[in-house]
């Protein structure tokens, strides 16, 4: 009977013990409730079962079994109790249970660094983890560095600045290391550091045998991290690449999902909007306490911008009244909400949202003013920014006279500008350029032409000028504008463009294509040329037969062997055609028969010359003639 | 007695008929049966038939009886009111003078055709005369008999008085003619007005549309006396108004105007050095027709209506050249003198050159007034002219006259002289600066040439619409377009400039915070035109990008382990081994036991810590 009993205390005991090395602690609540049942004076078997619960997350459980247990049978639980109520995110009630603990409990002080940390109390976690690591180590000094430096990180976005130690080697410390040099605006440290980070943790997972869904799922973390910077550089398209890969791996980690889901819409210009609105709804339903207060106020202020892009005017508005409710106003909730009022077409309430003084808000006054065409009030307004002096201003300015029709004024600006010291040769060649065209949209030719000299003597080599100086010249002085198109022309006259044949041509009436026709025909002119050369060269076998008559004074007619629709003496055609003018189509009968001239009778005192006769025909060879030539040469 | 009191009563009881449509059954015989194409003697063998027909079906028919002292007489069988039984009787009237009316316009194409046929003319008054006595006496049976409603009688009214509008006005009886038409037009608007039927109503509109150019040329006729000239554009627009081959009546009225003013005098033209007088009418009515023409030009407004002018004077005097050449050929064929002829049809085709020459002009007035003319037009239109001034030195006779000789050599200068400009434009238009320069360098020297020319010639009668006034604003425009021309050439040559300008536009979306130090173009007025947002600031505001948090570990639960266990395990060892006697000395084995199991815990914690540590971690409870 008694060793029956021994062995059910005893293996309840070897189960107590083995929990903390197997991590088996149900079967270990499993033991101390039989413990407590059946050997009510092993008094320690509280104590382990209030430690299983804790460690199964029972934590209503655990209160309820502090309170109902004697303390002289649970012993000082302190601690314990501070740790639930820590992560019941009950932060005060732990710190006052921690506060009945020994000053000096290193258990105590890690809990309340804890603590502190989640209520954003930094200072004070700042100062317990320096304690701790000078004081105390052990094997967990690697981790408590490596919140050492998430508390540095904080302090760095709070304002603080700190002095980051070189002592870094697990990848928890290099990234938390980049968080910090991402508040300290060190980008390009930070992507090193990120760098080291996600090869030191994939080295760090593959030598603990890990599996590639937990290796991929803790790089994707750092991964996101890197894109922030990247995008924070200036490269948006890859961080973007890297936020869409994770976003589709869909990593279990809200807070995570939030950044990505924030930053999409800030490194792409032409994102999915209804997508991002949801996306936006479902990040704002995360539980609050995995973000931080910052990471909140970044997420409502996108969500609204994502809302007003999407037209959506109500729900943003809300969302507005939401975000001052919470975190007060501030500068960028005016900004959205200028803009609101804006796009809803009221340009009044826009300016009185943007009643500060800083340079940023009365920029976007003066955007409101100028957009809703109030031109004299944007004048006002460009005039008293504190930039008005500057390049910019001043060519916003004189750009609004000019569209305010106040051009007198507009020049002023641009002659106050074109006198300023310290000018760029650009900025005083866009000056001069703009002052010229003011100048002749007044009509005042005389004054443009000035400016157009002072721009060609101040950029000698630009032709375009020089050309526009000469159309300018050409209205108030052609003389000078003679004498400066010599200069730029010395050759008056083309010598490779024929004239004649310009003026002749008619082929510009017809296109290009029919030009082309005419210019093949060239060579094949060279080919007809050679054509007739190789004929010249046949010998002749005998000499060529004159006609008798023949006179080698008299030119015989050039014409003699084209048709007759193509000698120079052919007229029907062109009288054909005008009488086509005024007829119908070429089916009307026309009654226009030919005419037959008939010579003038003798009698007629006034004779008129009839038509021109058709070219002289070669006349034949007489036949009497030969007969004689042959009878002859029979003697 | 009682006979006459039963034919009464029968007479009262008889029911009334529905209404007739006359203008309805009148447009759709004619649209089915010809006139869709013009086809009147289609038409005429249609209404006929229909005649022949129905008066078989009806019984309805002529006699054709003995009669005392003749063998036979044809007795034509009249509409009257105890006749009509039947509405389809009304058809007997409707028909007869539709018939009678083809005829009429049979006779009247015919005469248009053959203008020698002129007894066609008394034809065509005779049948339309029958076509009024048909409808009048429908209009009487219908006005007569109370069995037809208002409708009915009111159509039958406009339709008889129609038939005698038609009549008087080709009976040239203007007054009339005048009467009747309105009180048709009066009747179809009335009709028009009064009844719901889409259909009808647009006939009875069509008949008022038809019926106003003839109302507005008779008032024409009463208005002015014979031998007054009226606004010539009044008559085109009214032949316009009537459409080609509608009424030919202005036309007849147009060339009687000019045959009345003309009959009284002698024409006498002057060519090759000779004076000849005209006897032929047509040519007559020619040479006075462009006389008359220049004074209609002064009245002309816009380039369209001289072309109009100038198309109609020159298609006149080609047909009086036609006719000119065949009395030629006749005359020669007797053997007979023909230089006077020959004399005057030269000059003839000098008024049709120049007719056609100004017509030309007058068509590149017009295509200069349009605003996207390019100079490729006006190309193939002065080379015409350049043509045809040549052409005049070419006619018979000519050369007797030098200042006609020397005034078209300076027409033909000053137009080159345009030509080659509008050429050089269309070079330049091309971006073919070069040849474009070239061009006007050469313009230039005609303008020279021209105004040296033109002054010499001051006083020349041939020179009208060319002026020295002209030419300088030609000299100016050359100028300009010549710098232009240069200004262009060197800045193709100088390099391609856009892109610079291309490139400045790109850029120019960034706010104004982003370039203080810079010039930029902002163009606010065309902005604000265009309602473009102009980029002052970033309104709205650009998305704010957050990073992860930090890695934070509980280290916190490395220190939440079970109590040490072990040496209460011992402790159940050695009760396992020992006798009860060495129970009283446990008490004193448990304190020792106590103080070494502190230790024992120390180590403990650490291997546990280490451990739970790296689970920790790893599962990241952040």
């Amino acid at each position: 009977m008694a060793d029956a009993s021994a062995g059910g205390l005893y293996q309840c005991l070897t189960d107590i013990s083995r929990a903390d090395t197997s991590g088996d602690y149900q079967k270990a609540l499993t033991s101390a409730n039989k413990l407590i049942r059946k050997y009510p004076k092993e008094t320690f078997a509280f104590k382990c079962k209030l430690v299983a619960q804790i460690q199964l997350s029972q934590y209503a459980d655990a209160l309820e079994l502090i309170r109902k247990t004697p303390a002289h049978q649970m012993g000082h639980v302190g601690f314990e109790k501070a740790y639930i109520h820590y992560r019941q995110d009950e932060l005060d009630e732990a710190i006052k249970e921690l506060n009945t603990c020994d000053k000096d409990d290193v258990k105590a002080l890690e809990l309340k660094a804890q603590v502190f940390y989640k209520q954003e109390n930094y200072q004070q976690a700042y100062d317990i983890y320096l304690y701790l690591l000078k004081n105390h180590s052990d094997d967990s000094d690697e981790l408590r560095r490596a919140n050492f430096l998430a508390v540095q990180a904080r302090l760095e976005a709070q304002g603080v600045k700190q002095a980051v130690a070189e002592t870094e080697d697990s990848y928890s410390q290099l990234y938390n290391r980049a968080c910090v040099e991402i508040e300290a605006e060190k980008l390009p440290q930070a992507l090193e550091s990120l760098e080291k980070a996600l090869k030191t943790c994939r080295k760090s997972f593959e030598d603990e045998d890990r599996e590639e869904d937990e290796i991929e799922e803790e790089l994707d973390s750092i991964r996101v991290q890197k894109a922030y910077v990247l995008q924070r550089m200036g490269q948006k398209a890859e961080a973007l690449a890297i936020y869409e890969k994770v976003q589709a791996a869909n990593h279990p980690d809200s807070s995570v999902k939030a950044t990505i889901t924030n930053n999409i819409p800030a490194a792409s210009s032409d994102f999915a909007l209804p997508e991002s609105r949801k996306r936006f709804k479902a990040a704002l339903q995360i539980d609050q306490t995995k973000l931080t207060r910052r990471q909140r106020l970044t997420l409502m202020l996108n969500n609204a911008l994502v809302l007003l892009l999407s037209n959506q005017r109500e729900p943003c508005k809300r969302a507005l009244e939401e975000l001052v409710a919470k975190f007060g106003s501030s500068k960028d909730v005016a900004l959205i909400e200028a803009t609101l009022h804006f796009k809803m077409g009221d340009a009044e309430a826009a300016l009185k949202v943007l009643a500060g003084s800083d340079l940023e808000q009365s920029l976007a006054r003066l955007h409101v003013l100028l957009n809703a065409g109030r031109l004299p009030e944007a004048v006002g307004a460009i005039r008293d920014l504190p930039i008005s002096g500057k390049l910019g201003a001043s060519s916003l300015l004189t750009s609004t006279l000019i569209a305010a029709d106040s051009r007198d004024e507009a020049v002023k600006e641009l002659v106050a500008a074109s006198t300023a010291k310290n000018q760029t040769p650009e900025a005083l060649k866009s000056i001069l350029e703009d002052l010229v065209e003011v100048e002749q949209q007044r009509g005042n030719e005389t004054a443009a032409t000035k400016h157009l000299e002072k721009l060609v003597e101040k950029f000698p080599e630009d032709l375009q000028l020089q050309c526009r100086l000469v159309g300018a010249y050409s209205k108030t002085d052609p003389k000078k504008a003679e004498s400066l198109s010599a200069k730029l022309f010395p050759e008056t006259m083309e010598v490779d463009v024929n004239v004649d044949e310009l003026e002749d041509s008619d082929w510009i009436l017809y296109g290009e294509k029919y030009r082309q026709k005419k210019e093949a025909k060239s060579p094949q002119t060279a080919e007809i040329a050679a054509t007739r050369k190789l004929k010249i060269a046949t010998k002749r076998k005998r000499k060529i037969r004159l006609p008798k008559n023949y006179n080698s004074a008299v030119t015989p007619d050039p014409e003699r062997w084209l048709p007759r629709q193509e000698r120079s003496t052919y007229k029907r055609k062109r009288k054909n055609r005008e009488r086509e003018i005024g007829r119908g189509t070429q089916g009307s009968s026309s009654a226009n028969p030919n005419v037959e001239y008939v010579t003038a009778s003798p009698n007629s005192p006034r004779p008129l010359p009839g038509p021109v006769a058709e070219g002289p025909r070669q006349q034949r060879p007489n036949f009497q003639k030969q007969k004689k030539k042959k009878n002859a040469s029979k003697f | 007695m009682t006979n006459d009191v039963e034919m009464k009563s029968e007479t009262e009881e008889l029911p009334p008929f529905p209404t007739v449509h006359i203008l309805q059954v009148v447009k759709d015989a004619q649209q089915q049966h010809g006139l869709r194409h013009g086809d009147y003697a289609r038409y005429r063998k249609y209404c006929a038939a229909k005649l022949e027909r129905m008066r078989k079906a009806l019984k309805f028919t002529n006699s054709h009886n003995c009669q005392k002292k003749r063998k036979a007489k044809f007795v034509k069988k009249w509409l009257s009111v105890e006749s009509v039984q039947n509405v389809q009787f009304l058809n007997f009237g409707i028909f007869e003078s539709e018939r009678r009316y083809a005829e009429a316009m049979i006779d009247k194409i015919t005469l248009e055709d053959n203008p020698e046929k002129s007894r066609k003319k008394f034809s065509m008054i005779n049948s339309l005369r029958k076509a009024v006595l048909h409808a009048t006496n429908l209009e009487k049976i219908v006005q007569e008999s109370e069995r037809f409603d208002a409708p009915t009688k009111l159509e039958a009214q406009a339709y008889a008085a129609w038939m005698r509008g038609m009549c008087s006005f080709e009976s040239r009886n203007w007054q009339k003619a005048s009467e009747s038409l309105k009180l048709a037009k009066t009747v179809y608007e009335k009709l028009a007005e009064a009844t719901n039927n889409t259909t009808l109503s647009s006939i009875f509109k069509g008949r008022c549309r038809e019926i106003q150019p003839q109302l507005r040329l008779c008032e024409f006729n009463i208005a002015e006396s014979p031998g007054a000239v009226g606004t010539m554009t009044e008559l085109m627009e009214l032949r316009m108004q009537m459409g080609e081959g509608g009424d030919s009546s202005v036309d007849k009225l147009i060339s009687e105007m000019r045959a009345s003013a003309t009959s009284a005098e002698v024409v006498t033209i002057e060519w090759g050095g000779a004076k000849s007088t005209v006897d032929d009418e047509k040519a007559k009515q020619v040479v006075q027709e462009w006389k008359q023409t220049e004074v209609e030009l002064a009245q002309c407004q816009t380039p369209k209506e001289k072309m109009a002018l100038f198309e109609k004077a020159t298609a006149d005097t080609r047909d009086a050249i036609d006719r000119i050449s065949d009395i030629i050929r006749r005359k020669s064929s007797e053997n007979a003198d023909t230089t006077v002829l020959q004399s005057i049809k030269a000059y003839l085709e000098f008024l049709k050159m120049n007719g056609t020459a100004s017509r030309y002009l007058a068509i590149i007035d017009n295509t200069k007034s349009e605003k996207k003319s390019k100079p490729q037009d006006l190309l193939r239109l002065y080379d015409s002219v350049i043509e045809i001034y040549k052409e005049v030195a070419e006619i018979p006779g000519a050369d007797h006259d030098k200042n006609l000789i020397q005034a078209f050599e300076v027409k033909v200068e000053y137009y080159r002289a345009f030509r080659c400009f509008y050429m050089a434009s269309s070079y330049s238009a091309l971006h073919k600066y070069s040849e474009a320069a070239a061009l006007f360098d050469r313009t230039v020297s005609r303008v020279q040439d021209a105004e040296g020319k033109l002054k010499k010639l001051k006083s020349s009668s041939f020179i009208t619409n060319e002026t020295q006034s002209s030419l300088n604003e030609l000299r100016s425009e050359v100028e300009s377009a010549k710098v232009t021309v240069r200004a262009a050439r060197l800045a193709s040559a100088a390099g391609d400039v856009k892109t610079d300008s291309e490139l400045a536009k790109i850029i120019d979306k960034r706010p104004l915070l982003e370039t203080v130090n810079e010039w930029r173009q902002w163009d606010v007025r065309n902005s604000l035109k265009d309602k473009k947002t102009i980029p002052v600031a970033s309104l709205p505001p650009a998305f704010i990008p957050m990073p992860n948090k930090p890695i934070f570990f509980d280290l916190a639960n490395f220190h939440l382990t079970m109590p040490n266990v072990d040496d209460r395990l011992e402790k159940l060892q050695k009760d396992r081994d020992a006798t009860p006697k060495k129970a009283a000395k446990g008490s004193s084995a448990a304190a020792a036991s106590s103080k070494t199991s502190n230790q024992e815990e120390e180590e403990q914690q650490g291997l546990t810590g280490m451990l739970s540590g790296w689970k920790k971690s790893f599962w990241g409870n952040k």
